[in-house]
């Protein structure tokens, strides 16, 4: 039952859920069903058959197929690579496996955008260093790797992706209950049987949870399409749309294609996710939770040192050798002189950071966006997560509709709809504000901030609240002294949850910055296409800087939190 | 301190009604029980009374004032009704320490220091909880979150406490220890106490008065423990208030014949003398498996031992009374020493030591 009493029409509870609304449909709603009206409908009638012209146009036709492509590249490798790693680190003897499932992680502190920009400094086919220094070593004429192209964005984007898996299979593996391995090993089974019979049914839920996850992402993501993929000429569905309301400067012909083909990143997102509800239903009732049994681990004998190095190497090849290389270039005097002491300087770093509008403003424009954003809708979150967890009024099916809404929207459609929504069409027009990038942000995160603050406030029985009535307080002492202190860890998560992604966001934002409203996701972007390689990874490093800090205070916060409870 | 009263209360959730017309009275520094099957209605005549809920129609008054009545549109807000409430999941804060936890209510009265220490310290020591002060719920046991709750509704020397089901997650030792307890704070503080259950063991056990509710949300009987399980006024009380055998009876000029007996019950004999004749009407004799005694001689009943149980201090007979299945209480070093052990097919003599008559069963058969 709600904790306010049956009050009269507008009562406290009234405004409160009204409000809740509200939010989700200007921010989600609107924005939204825009997309979709502007894709089907010109001068107020459906209209199909511009949108099928649309669709059979070459290169949307193109970009729909590359999408689909680099999505399904990607979920195969990184489903392999973040299962494997994740079976090495739980079920077998490899040595430092505590470690090394921490250092598995690291990847997702590597925007994959900037891990794209690096691997180009590798590989690209005319100044990639690893190029150049194997035609030198081996006096070729020919480059050996071309990273512009379906491999290249597949490769890196996998890299950086397959903890989405790992995270999801160790956890499986971990909970699951080691007596039914053990049965079958009772019952006879070799280990080829077991892990065949046994393992991979009970984990198939989970590695196609990740592995929908990852499909999801890919589909949707703009960065490593955008920094490997324009060259050759391959664009997926945000890049194309991204190219075509760029070139076109904001036409409503470009802007009404791009809304069609964010139809159907919504649409496919949408599937994405239905699938995965499913797939997580069926595999709640196959692991058996509790139990910190650790189930036997698989002797690794003779491999046991060959795959520890194997391991050591992919996480230096992956996550060390970009982040060096970003650093190293940011640091040259020119792009393309070699990675030579005397080509060192700290000016560039001194440059950008004190001196260069440019650079300044966005680092500036991210901190203070993704700030203002995490704590705007942390706040908005644990309104609306209380309404729909506690208050259960009437009309709760639309609070939690449009609260599951935003988890299915792709961050390019995010942009689209916020440009359609508040671009003067209701009398507001946020056009290359940093305004209409907060509402997008908004829009982009909220879906985790339901997530954790519903979580949280799900843990607050009611009767805890209606104990503290019963002891003398009012309804608003009840809500300081029991709601939000039991509500602030997820309300902390939430913050932390959204800051850390939106200050290196990019999809969302680059199609939404105007002249003095870039991001430092943005920034780095624009620098690359501009030719200015050694300031993107200048800038790139500093980005890096902030979110290791970022990561390291989470880190004592939430131990200093676990400490002080 | 004061009394608690319920008059003609009617709750209803969308279509579902819980009760119509409920009426209950709670003495002044008397332990009141509601006694009734989980689902009835308990918890939510402890919510209307706490003002958690608020009647459908009818009055809720505690003490002098009436805190609920929807004709008047009054409803008094649950931290004006100075009423301590266990809750049936404890409800303890887990992010404060037990102290904090059981200050919480003096806080609230910006009660001064000094005092409040002193109270603290009281409660908590009243609760046997002294030493445990500075942790926080998730260190302590079931039963000592069980005191924690007990400690912070008593803190406040409410008039008032309603006790929801506080016993029933605890273990059987631990129950009777905390069943002792609250029953010597109720003594010692003089506090009215309204405490809810489904246990008629605790319910006897502990209670001044009871009234027992059954599904449909009615009180069926109002009274003390010995009234309640000496006098049922119903079947339904009778079947509830332990294991019961309704066995049907024919009456023939005014006395019964139980089923595959060849003569009628014979009153006189025996030890039934306090049973009057079956008044007209009766379709039920009702007892319990203790008020039939086997025996050799002098006996009222005969039927076939269908089953034996031995369990212990205790043999369970299953006897086939021409077709009805009853069931029989021994003592089994009793029936040791009068070599009274009867087996599986025997024919058996019982003596009818105490009984009812009822004109229908209980509805649900037996015990809760
Ligand atoms: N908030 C509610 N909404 C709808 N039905 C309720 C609500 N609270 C209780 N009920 C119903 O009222 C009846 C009595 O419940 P309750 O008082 O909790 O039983 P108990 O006697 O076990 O404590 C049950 O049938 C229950 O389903
Ligand atoms: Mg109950």
């Amino acid at each position: 039952m709600s904790f306010l009493p049956d009050m009269r029409k507008w009562g406290a509870a009234e405004i409160v859920l009204a409000l809740s609304i509200l939010i989700l449909v200007v921010v989600v709603a609107v924005p939204v069903a825009l997309i979709f009206i502007t894709a089907f409908f010109v001068d107020g009638a459906f209209n199909l058959a511009d949108v099928t012209a649309i669709l059979t146009q070459r290169d949307t036709y193109e970009a729909l197929k590359n999408s689909i492509i680099i999505a399904f590249g990607v979920t195969v490798i990184s489903t392999i690579i973040g299962v494997f790693f994740a079976w090495l680190v739980s079920r077998t003897d490899l040595p430092f496996k505590g470690t090394m499932k921490v250092l598995f992680l690291l990847p997702f502190m590597l925007p994959s955008f900037i891990g794209a920009l690096a691997w180009k400094m590798l590989l690209s086919p005319r100044s990639g260093y690893i190029n150049k220094m194997l035609m030198g070593l081996f006096d070729l004429q020919d480059p050996v790797f071309d990273i512009y192209g379906y491999w290249g964005i597949i490769l890196v984007e996998s890299m950086y992706l397959f903890p989405f898996v790992f995270i999801q299979v160790c956890g499986a593996l971990e909970r699951m209950d080691p007596t039914l391995e053990e049965s079958a090993r009772i019952a006879g089974a070799g280990l080829t049987t077991i892990t065949r019979k046994i393992t991979i049914p009970l984990i198939m839920p989970s590695i196609l949870a990740g592995a929908l996850l990852i499909a999801l992402y890919s589909l949707a993501h703009f960065g490593v399409p955008a920094i490997l993929g324009t060259e050759a000429g391959i664009y997926n569905i945000p890049t194309k749309i991204y190219e075509k309301i760029h070139q076109s400067a904001g036409s409503f012909k470009a802007i009404r294609a791009g809304t069609v083909l964010a139809s159907l990143l919504v649409v496919s997102a949408a599937i994405i996710l239905y699938v995965q509800s499913l797939v997580l239903k069926s595999g709640r009732f196959q692991i058996i939770a509790g139990k910190s049994v650790r189930p036997v681990a698989l002797k690794l004998r003779g491999f046991k040192i060959p795959l520890l190095i194997f391991s050591a190497v992919y996480l230096l090849v992956t996550v060390i050798l970009p982040t060096v290389t970003i650093f190293l270039v940011g640091s040259l005097k020119t792009y393309g002189l070699s990675l030579d002491w005397a080509n060192m300087t700290l000016e560039n770093y001194e440059y950008i950071l004190f001196t260069w509008r440019l650079t300044r403003d966005a680092i500036f424009n991210s901190v203070y966006l993704a700030l203002s954003a995490a704590f705007v809708t942390m706040l908005a979150g644990v309104m609306i997560s209380y309404v729909i967890v506690k208050m259960k009024p009437r009309g709760k099916w639309l609070l939690e509709f449009l609260g599951v809404l935003p988890f299915s929207l792709p961050g390019t459609v995010i942009a689209l709809g916020v440009i359609l929504t508040w671009s003067g069409r209701f009398g507001v027009n946020l056009y290359n504000t940093a305004w209409i990038i907060f509402v997008a942000y908004i829009a982009r995160y909220m879906a985790f901030s339901l997530k954790s603050n519903s979580a949280a406030l799900e843990q607050v029985h009611d009767s805890l609240v209606e104990a503290s009535r019963a002891c003398g307080a009012t309804q608003w002492q009840a809500m300081r002294h029991v709601v939000i202190p039991l509500a602030r860890p997820g309300m902390v998560a939430a913050f932390f949850l959204i800051f850390l992604p939106a200050l290196r966001e990019l999809t969302t934002s680059v199609l939404l910055y105007g002249p003095t409203t870039r991001t430092i996701g943005v920034a780095i972007y624009t620098l690359n296409e501009d030719g200015e390689t050694v300031y993107a990874a200048a800038l790139a490093s500093i980005a890096l800087v902030i979110i290791v800090l970022g990561q390291i205070g989470i880190k004592k916060l939430t131990q200093a939190r676990a400490e002080g409870v | 301190m004061a009394q608690v009263s319920l008059q003609q209360v009617a709750k209803t959730y969308d279509k579902h009604t819980v009760f119509s017309g409920l009426d209950l009275h709670v003495r002044d520094g008397e332990c009141f029980t509601l006694l009734g099957p989980s689902g009835c209605g308990k918890t939510v005549t402890l919510r209307l009374i706490a003002g958690f809920e608020q009647p459908t129609a009818g009055t809720v008054a505690i003490g002098p004032r009436t805190v609920s009545d929807p004709a008047r549109n009054l409803a008094e807000p649950p931290e004006a009704r100075r009423i301590g409430v266990v809750f049936q999941d404890y409800a303890v804060w887990p992010h404060r320490t037990v102290l904090e936890n059981v200050a919480y209510p003096l806080m609230i009265q910006n009660i001064p220091r000094p005092e409040l220490t002193e109270r603290v310290r009281l409660a908590i020591e009243q609760v046997n909880l002294t030493g445990l002060e500075a942790r926080l719920p998730g260190q302590l046991s079931g039963g000592q979150q069980q005191r924690v709750a007990l400690a912070r509704a008593l803190v406040s020397r409410p008039e008032v406490m309603l006790l929801d089901e506080p016993l029933c997650n605890l273990d059987a030792h631990l129950r009777e220890e905390m069943r002792f307890e609250i029953k010597e704070l109720q003594r010692t503080t003089g506090v009215t106490i309204l405490y809810v259950t489904h246990d008629q063991e605790i319910a006897l056990a502990i209670s001044d008065r009871l009234a027992v509710m059954d599904r449909a949300g009615n009180i069926r009987q109002t009274g003390t423990p010995e009234d309640i399980f000496e006098r049922p006024a119903d079947p339904f009380v009778f079947a509830f208030m332990g294991v019961a055998n309704f066995i049907p009876v024919a009456l023939e000029g005014g006395q019964a014949v139980l089923p595959g007996q060849d003569r009628p019950l014979d009153l006189d004999h025996g030890l039934a003398h306090t049973l009057s004749t079956p008044p007209p009407g009766t379709q039920f004799l009702a007892c319990r498996p203790s008020d039939l005694e086997p025996v050799r001689e002098s006996a009222q009943i005969f039927g076939r031992v269908r089953r034996k149980n031995l369990l212990g201090a205790e043999i369970d007979l299953r006897v086939d009374l021409g077709g009805t299945e009853v069931r029989v209480r021994q003592d089994t070093r009793q029936a040791l020493e009068q070599g009274l052990i009867f087996e599986e097919g025997d024919t058996c003599g019982l003596k009818l030591h105490a009984a009812h008559w009822f004109d229908h069963a209980a509805e649900n058969g037996g015990a809760a």
